[in-house]
């Protein structure tokens, strides 16, 4: 009783005392040498019966113990507490360096998390390609000037084993016929740097079964001069969604349930307007238009000069992507009946899409390497 | 062409919205972007308009005009084809003009000026106005500069012409040449040649309308580099059906400009253009778009656009309509003029498979997001390079010598990065994760670069590599030195390359065969209750002791309870003897049973040094 006691009130002391002074008094009261109440009750162990002391013995010696670790302990925060009248807390914070994404990697994930939600899987496909799949499957015809409308790179053939490939399925029947006399005449499927992510859409119908849905994000190639808007690599996201009865009614719920997501906190406005792409009919194009809403797009951070804020997405009408129907010449390529089935397919800029969300001028930024400008994501 | 049609700004918003891309809006003209398979109809005013009549539900006033008594093979003309698939068919008509040729009438000069063309003489220009205005190319020729007659054939091997603006070319027997007997008279669909042009003082002319095959004018004028406002039509496609159209509204106007009176004619159309019948099933074109029309609003759409029902869901194609072919173009047609706008969005109804994303797409993301947690930054570089090693795979057509091969390595754009960053940035730790070529093999790869100021960049970077591969569950990896790099292994494959240097150092690793490496699934090791006990033994050693080596003669050893044993720290110093180091280990000894006593862990710690002085003679400080 009297131990539980005394440890009530040193404890309680402990804790109140304000200063280091009425804690050293506490110290003093306690385990003092002479008169210190623990000390007083060691002292007078060895006078009790042999019971007795093996019982308490202990006990008094955990208290002491105790009561020595509150007081250090106590000791410490008031060490600590007149230590914090020291610092200026108007000090800025230390500057915490951390890693940090690719812009084009952010939106990319953010395009890849919402079509995952909307239960699209993520396929993606070579960069090197053959003239078959970036434009034959496609039916972009080979003599025709709509072929012009993808400028491209092409490569140098690496080695005679190249030029033998032959692709039965780009040949004419005249052509089949040809090899199937001589076996001079072969057909080549020339390679090239893909210029679009459409090729991935031939791949994947060779391979897989609808219904599915799929995004096909990944890097393309165009022979064009550089600007601020043109690269001669940059990135798309090809769409592609097919089934029994899926209908451009779909499509268009599809890619404003993603713009929406996209550009969550504005206001957005869509547009449609007729398009060609060979490997879409109907094809289309669609436009958004921007009003900021709740929250604006903002400048990380403050650069010399002003930022051309909003001179590119606000209030105008901008051209987001193409789109359409699977053409049944694709289809066919990809060895699909094209009476059982129908789908949608569409390519987004993805450089676009970022210089829209983040206010960027110029598409040769992403290239640059430049830290400050990633830094700032 | 249409009259009522609103002001020029909303009926280029509507045919924005509902044909073609209005571009640009000026005065007296509007661009339109014809899409590569309209230019067949629409590349001209009467096709736009046509479009702009069933745009605005208006009625078209223009009628291209017939001729009634056309003089027909009188003798005047004598013209040949020879290969009938190249030419499908040739018209020419023999006007004589009975007075001098002079200027066209100012509203005609107006539009072609306005059109981008320059006005020349009323002949000429009538020519340039009605391809604009129909859409059918036509040349006129001076009839007294022809030899005997028109033929139409290959050209020789290496036959020269001489176009009217000077120009020479050589040309091939995959080229059509417009001749008479003697000499060409044009590059058929493309140019007319020095020598037959008309002049002011051209008594008679000879009007060529015609159509070619567009695959062999597009392979001409691509060789020759060659391109003209004929050719470009022509390679895009034309009907033959066209070829009378323009000729009758050249006639029409010859005369009525001109004075010129039309004496005879030749028609050259082996093979009619077919007939072309189409089935609309409306509940097909229903499905496709997600619409509920019925039949009556669904074929007036086709209607106004020209088509016309020949039963019930039967619908013949206007001539002029090369570009619709299927019943997916016809779907098209009602759409869009119906509005796509008006298309109610609706979700799909599929079955809820789940998606997926490729094990790869995982794997570059777990990687961006590891090493941004240890301070890494991304960039992105260019796939191209100067640079060839022997396996590049080079271009066909570079943009530039310094793009002239695709990248074998990412490395090169991580060391430009961090010079160009070095002006703003005392230390700079990044990557890069894209594809490298190499033989037309493509490869995923990951690149990181380092370069610290204060401290030992090499060793930081490997520090990164290891915690990246762990991070990312990969637990049996070795460095091994190769060279002056080191050689990242796993399970005997080769991942990639560290180079090391004090300033600035960089790794490679293999994706693609990291990816059947890793495991994802970490396992949890059981926490011990009992505390651990440290101890760190400095020592001088040799300058050319590896630090694996001590580790392993360590590990060799077998202690009981040596949990840890770590490199602190590691410095070469001018006061020190030479040719040594100083190395601090810190070792941490811990059971999972009970608790250490100090007595055996120190006798442990002097076993180690022991062995180590013995070994390899260090001394410990």
């Amino acid at each position: 009783m009297e131990l539980e006691d005394i440890k009530n009130r040193a404890l309680a002391e402990i804790e109140s005392a304000l200063d280091k002074s009425e804690l050293d008094k506490s110290r003093v009261k306690y385990l003092g040498r002479k008169n210190g109440e623990i000390t007083v009750l060691l002292k007078s162990l060895p006078d009790l019966p042999l019971e007795e002391r093996r019982e308490s013995g202990p006990l008094v010696q955990r208290l002491k113990k105790e009561i020595e670790e509150a007081i250090d302990f106590k000791e410490k925060e008031l060490l600590s507490a007149s230590d914090q009248e020291a610092i200026d807390l108007t000090l800025p914070g230390r500057k915490i360096k951390v890693g940090h994404l690719h812009p084009l990697t952010r939106t990319e994930d953010e395009v890849r998390r919402i079509f995952s939600s909307l239960n699209f899987s993520v396929i993606e496909g070579p960069e090197i390609e053959t003239e078959y799949y970036n434009f034959d499957a496609l039916n972009i015809p080979e003599n025709h000037p709509a072929r012009e409308m993808w400028d491209t790179f092409w490569l140098k053939p690496t080695s005679g084993r190249q030029r033998t490939v032959r692709d039965r399925r780009l040949m004419t029947d005249d052509q089949r016929q040809t090899t199937a006399t001589s076996r001079q005449s072969s057909v080549i499927s020339r390679k090239l740097l893909r210029t679009h992510t459409s090729p991935v859409q031939v791949r994947y119908m060779e391979t897989h079964q609808p219904p599915f849905q799929i995004i096909v994000p990944g890097r393309v190639f165009r022979y064009e001069a550089t600007d601020a808007s043109h690269e001669i690599n940059f990135y798309q996201v090809e769409g592609l969604m097919v089934g029994k009865d899926v209908s451009l009614a779909n499509f268009k719920f599809i890619i404003e349930e993603f713009l929406k997501k996209f550009f969550a906190g504005k206001k957005i406005e869509f547009r449609y307007r007729p398009s060609y792409f060979p490997f879409v009919e109907p094809g289309l194009e669609v436009d958004i238009r921007l009003t900021a809403g709740g929250r604006q797009a903002t400048c990380l951070r403050q650069g010399y000069g002003k930022a051309k804020q909003g001179t590119r997405s606000k209030g105008k009408w901008l051209e987001l992507m193409g789109a359409g129907m699977v053409h049944p010449r694709v289809f066919e390529a990809a060895h699909y009946n094209p009476r059982d089935l129908q789908g949608f397919a569409f390519g987004l800029g993805l450089d676009r899409l970022a210089m829209i969300k983040y206010n960027i001028p110029d598409i040769r930024m992403f290239y640059s390497g430049d830290l400050r400008f990633i830094e700032q994501f | 062409m249409v009259p009522g049609l609103p002001a020029k700004k909303k009926t280029a918003e509507e045919l924005n919205l509902k044909s073609f891309e209005v571009e640009e809006v000026s005065r007296d003209a509007m661009e339109i972007k014809i899409p590569a398979n309209r230019w067949a109809d629409a590349a001209s005013h009467w096709g736009i308009a046509k479009e702009a009549a069933a745009v605005f539900n208006k009625k078209l006033a223009f009628r291209a005009p017939k001729i009634v008594n056309l003089p027909r093979n009188r003798g005047f003309l004598n013209v040949k084809v020879e290969d009938p698939r190249l030419c499908p068919r040739y018209l020419a008509l023999y006007f004589a003009l009975p007075q001098k040729i002079g200027k066209s009438p100012v509203w005609m000069q107006k539009t072609l000026k306005a059109c981008g063309l320059r006005p020349i003489n009323a002949v000429v220009d009538i020519m340039n106005y009605v391809m604009l205005e129909i859409g059918q190319p036509l040349h006129a020729f001076d009839a007294s500069k022809i030899d005997k007659g028109i033929v139409v054939r290959r050209a020789k091997k290496g036959e020269v012409i001489k176009t009217i603006d000077d120009l020479r070319f050589v040309l091939t027997k995959q080229d059509l040449l417009i001749a008479d007997h003697k000499k060409p008279l044009a590059l058929a669909g493309i140019k007319g040649g020095a020598g037959s042009e008309v002049l002011s003082g051209t008594k008679a002319i000879i009007v060529e309308a015609a159509n070619f095959d567009s695959v062999n004018i597009y392979r001409t004028s691509r060789r020759l580099n060659l391109s003209t406002d004929a050719s470009a039509r022509f390679s895009h496609g034309q009907s033959p059906e066209l070829v009378e159209w323009g000729a009758n509204r050249a006639a029409v106007l010859l005369r009525d400009i001109c004075a010129a009176r039309l004496k005879d004619s030749v028609d050259l159309y082996p093979k009619k253009q077919a007939r072309k019948l189409l089935r609309f099933d409306l509940e097909r074109f229903n499905r496709l778009t997600g619409f509920k029309l019925d039949g009556k609003t669904a074929w007036g759409l086709l209607k106004k656009l020209g088509f016309s029902l020949i039963k019930e869901g039967l619908i013949e194609t206007p001539a002029l309509r090369l570009d619709i072919e299927i019943f997916e173009d016809l779907a098209e047609e009602a759409v869009r003029l119906y509005g796509f706008d008006k298309i109610k969005s609706a979700p799909p109804i599929v079955a809820l498979i789940p998606g997926e994303s490729e094990e790869m797409v995982i794997l570059k993301e777990k990687i961006r997001r590891a090493l941004i947690s240890i301070g890494f930054s991304e960039t992105y570089n260019s796939s191209f390079a100067a640079e060839s090693d022997s396996d590049a795979v080079a271009l066909e057509n570079p943009i530039s010598r310094d793009k002239a091969f695709l990248r074998t390595s990412l490395i090169p754009g991580l060391e430009k990065n961090i010079k160009d960053n070095l002006r703003f940035f005392e230390n700079i730790k990044i990557f890069e994760i894209g594809k490298t070529f190499s033989g037309e093999r493509e490869n995923w790869r990951l690149g990181m670069a380092t370069r610290l100021e204060s401290e030992n960049s090499f060793r930081e970077l490997k520090g990164a590599a290891e915690k990246l591969l762990k991070m990312l569950g990969l637990t049996d990896y070795l460095f091994v030195p190769e060279d002056k790099d080191l050689r990242i292994e796993s399970s005997h494959q080769v991942l990639g390359y560290l180079a090391a240097s004090r300033r600035g150092s960089a790794l490679e690793i293999d994706l693609d065969k990291l990816l059947k490496l890793v495991e994802a699934e970490v396992e949890y090791l059981p926490l011990s209750p009992y505390p651990a006990i440290e101890r760190d033994i400095s020592m001088y050693v040799d300058v050319n002791l590896r630090f694996n080596e001590i580790l392993e003669a360590v590990n060799s050893l077998k202690i009981p309870h040596l949990f840890d044993a770590d490199l602190i720290d590691y410095y070469k110093d001018e006061n020190l003897k030479q040719g040594k180091v100083s190395l601090t280990f810190r070792l941490v000894f811990q059971s999972a049973s009970r608790t250490l006593k100090d007595e055996e862990v120190n006798r442990e710690v002097d076993r180690i040094i022991k062995v180590l002085s013995g070994k390899f003679g260090v001394k410990p400080r």
